[in-house]
């Protein structure tokens, strides 16, 4: 499975903080979530960049839902 | 410097009672000007900080986790030996010391062993006195369970989670003492060092892995209770923080470090699903009281199953081969920890695994169901039960007893063990090797202890199932107390141990160039990179069956792994900040030298004996072939590189039993 996790990056308690976009790749189902974070690690390790912390949200198929939802509106609204 | 186990003159039962008759015991006043550090807190740590705490002695204990509770200790779910003979089936003391000593394959020291069986009893006593809510037979007495390689029932247990009531129970005395301000706790602190002043271990380099702080910390004496190096395959039943940090730079600092080649692989283990998986699953020994291990007897049906075209259920008894049952009538399913798992690489080996990657044997309860099932039918009245009414009965006592891990079972695999086998493939579990001690469990460095699974002393070349419990709270309840107060006797008038002189200074320079090291350098590959890498050859190379050319190779190997490590690993973020990387950098770092150690140690090690099996030397059953002239404990001086370590022997001589094949059959 391909995903878009949605993560929530707050360095500590006075860091204002905000929400990331990352893409992870070939995720089995058999994974549970916490490997599926460690394989997320890994690449942000490789890149060099800070690892996370907090609170993560999926929205694979939320964020699929959103795409068809606006390209529908569109098509609509260029008929009418 | 020559090693004296210091094992007490006198006949084998009178040893440890001689012992404390005898000891230098300290004033109660002159305790509280007496300081113990205790790093980790675990069964063998939790007990140990507890009980000296109660004495009267000024305790400070330390666990890298968030709360003493959290020690990995809390994931035993088996069971706790004691010689007890409540089921009246010939238990005593002696069988426990003779089964322990057997089941270890003749490679421990008898003095230690018997000293263990002695006060396995007090510890059920104490642990029911804080309220550990053990298992009870229906007249309200301890109920009792049968472990594997003995032929009594003597593990006291508490469902299948004996570990988390017993860590409950020490915590909860801990919780009394640190109330009273007798334990000071350092949560989330790691012991990066220990500082040795005048020859004695007089402190530790801790740091703090919230702030990324250095901090001094002094005591009169050291206690070592930091569990086993298991994750040194990366792979284990362990939790992912476990390491062998604090044990390893005991070792550094002059503590021998034996066996490290005695490690455990637990025969029923849930099975691998990828590359990506952090850590393996134990399923308790004690379901072995329970399940039969079978593999389809036929390769076509192997080939069914695998391909989802046949059920396990399908298969009628005599298309299934109950292997343990076949090859070791005696012992059946419950054979030794090591035996059962050669035992299954065997028949994967062969071909007969059950699943994708041919790496699983089945672990079936049917005949359980049938066999409780019966039994509670009789005792219910119910004339002509339906077969259906039986195993509905039957899984009821099962659920009772395992309830929590075929739960757990299920979460994890998505298959429901009632009504289908549970398949299960051997996985990396204990450690026998550890720091060595003698007998009383101080290391090779003055004023430094081990106790708990960090040291190497009682199991010999293959722990017992059950035994490690008993072994942890022995050493922290009803050991340490007694033989570090010898020790410390000399100590009521040295005064606080200061910490600013030049050894503390030396080590904490040592620490901190270490760190800065990790987060400066310009890297390529993550902490993981090599954990895994280094994980595969000691799985590969130093798992359940190891060969000459395979141990040199993984000496080779691991060397150069690590001089990769230290030139190309990259750890992101500061170290003065909330930094795991980092944490895990120094944790492998000192895997990457154990790993070689191991490897050395196998191959000095011309003989099978317990985990331990080389290749090269088997009877012709397949069987380890213990050879006489290696009975002894390989205790490794550190000298730089771990491949120049020097080898001092304790020679193993045993008294009181006779050394015979180990034969389970």
């Amino acid at each position: 499975m391909n995903l878009t996790l949605k993560i929530w990056r707050q360095s500590d308690a006075n860091d204002k903080g905000k929400m990331v976009d990352y893409k992870v790749t070939e995720i089995s189902e058999h994974m549970s979530f916490l490997e599926m974070m460690d394989v997320l690690n890994e690449q942000l390790v490789n890149a060099g960049e800070d690892l996370l912390l907090l609170i993560m949200i999926v929205e694979k198929e939320f964020v699929e839902c959103v795409r068809c939802l606006s390209t529908e509106k569109h098509m609509d609204q260029t008929e009418a | 410097m020559a090693l004296d186990s210091k094992v007490p003159q006198g006949p084998l039962k009178d040893k440890w009672t001689d012992y404390k008759n005898h000891i230098n015991l300290v004033n109660p006043a002159n305790k509280r000007h007496i300081d113990v550090i205790v790093v980790g807190t675990g069964l063998a740590g939790g007990s140990a900080s507890a009980t000296l705490a109660e004495l009267g002695y000024n305790v400070k204990s330390f666990a890298y986790q968030d709360s003493p509770r959290r020690a990995h200790s809390i994931a035993a779910q088996g069971g706790i030996n004691a010689a007890k003979n409540y089921q009246g089936d010939g238990d005593s003391t002696y069988r426990l010391f003779y089964d322990t000593v057997k089941g270890g394959d003749y490679r421990s020291r008898e003095a230690n062993v018997y000293r263990l069986a002695e006060v396995s009893a007090n510890i059920i006593d104490q642990c029911v006195a804080q309220g550990v809510p053990f298992a009870r037979d229906y007249g309200g007495l301890l109920d009792n369970r049968s472990f594997g390689g003995v032929l009594v029932s003597r593990t006291f247990y508490a469902k299948g989670q004996t570990g988390q009531q017993l860590l409950l129970g020490a915590y909860s005395a801990m919780n009394r003492q640190i109330a009273r301000g007798k334990i000071e706790m350092f949560n989330r602190h790691e012991m990066l060092d220990v500082v040795v002043v005048d020859g004695k271990a007089r402190g530790i380099i801790a740091r703090n892995l919230v702030t990324g702080e250095i901090e001094r910390h002094s005591a009169h004496a050291v206690v070592i209770a930091s569990g086993g190096y298991g994750n040194v395959y990366f792979l284990s039943t362990n939790a992912m923080g476990s390491n062998v940090t604090a044990g390893w730079k005991v070792h550094k600092k002059g503590a021998y470090f034996a066996n490290p080649c005695y490690t455990q692989i637990h025969p029923t283990c849930i099975p691998r699903s990828g590359d990506y998986q952090s850590k393996l699953t134990l399923m308790s020994e004690s379901l072995r009281n329970d399940g039969r291990i079978w593999v389809p007897k036929n390769l076509e049906d192997v080939t069914a199953i695998r391909e989802g075209k046949l059920k396990p259920t399908q298969l009628t008894e005599d298309q299934r081969d109950y292997y343990l049952e076949r090859r070791y009538p005696a012992f059946g399913n419950l054979v030794p920890r090591d035996v059962a798992s050669r035992a299954a690489k065997e028949r994967c080996d062969a071909g007969y695994g059950v699943n994708a990657t041919g790496e699983a044997v089945y672990l079936d309860f049917a005949a359980s169901f049938e066999r409780y099932g019966s039994e509670q039918a009789k005792i219910q009245n119910i004339s002509n039960p339906s077969a259906a009414k039986i195993k509905e009965l039957g899984q009821e006592i099962v659920r009772a007893k395992y309830g929590n891990l075929f739960q757990m079972y299920e979460k994890i695999v998505d298959e429901n063990p009632y009504e289908t086998p549970m398949m299960i493939y051997p996985a990396v579990h204990y450690t026998m090797g550890g720091v060595w001690v003698d007998y009383n469990l101080m290391t090779t460095i003055p004023g430094c202890y081990a106790i708990g699974e960090a040291n190497f002393s009682d199991h010999g070349a293959n722990r017992l199932g059950a035994s490690a419990l008993m072994q942890g709270l022995a050493d922290g309840y009803f050991v340490l107390p007694y033989t570090i107060g010898d020790y410390l006797s000399d100590d009521i008038r040295t005064g606080k141990i200061a910490t600013d002189t030049p050894e503390f200074d030396a080590a904490e320079k040592e620490v901190t160039e270490r760190i800065e090291f990790f987060v400066n350098n310009k890297g390529t590959h993550s902490v993981d990179y090599y954990h895994k890498k280094l994980g595969k050859i000691m799985w590969d190379k130093c798992g359940m069956s190891r060969n000459k050319a395979g141990l040199e190779e993984a000496v080779e190997e691991i060397s150069a792994l690590r001089k990769d490590f230290w030139k190309n690993v990259i750890v992101p973020g500061t170290a003065t900040e909330y930094n795991e990387q980092l944490a895990k950098a120094g944790r492998v770092a000192d895997f990457l030298e154990l790993g070689e150690l191991f490897a050395k140690d196998a191959l000095v090690r011309e003989e099978s004996a317990g985990g331990h099996f080389r290749e090269e030397h088997q009877t012709e059953d397949g069987e380890a072939k213990r050879m006489k002239e290696f009975q002894f404990v390989s205790a490794w001086e550190y000298k730089g590189e771990p491949k120049d370590a020097v080898l001092h022997k304790e020679a193993l001589v045993y008294e009181n039993i006779e050394v015979k094949e180990r034969s389970y059959k």
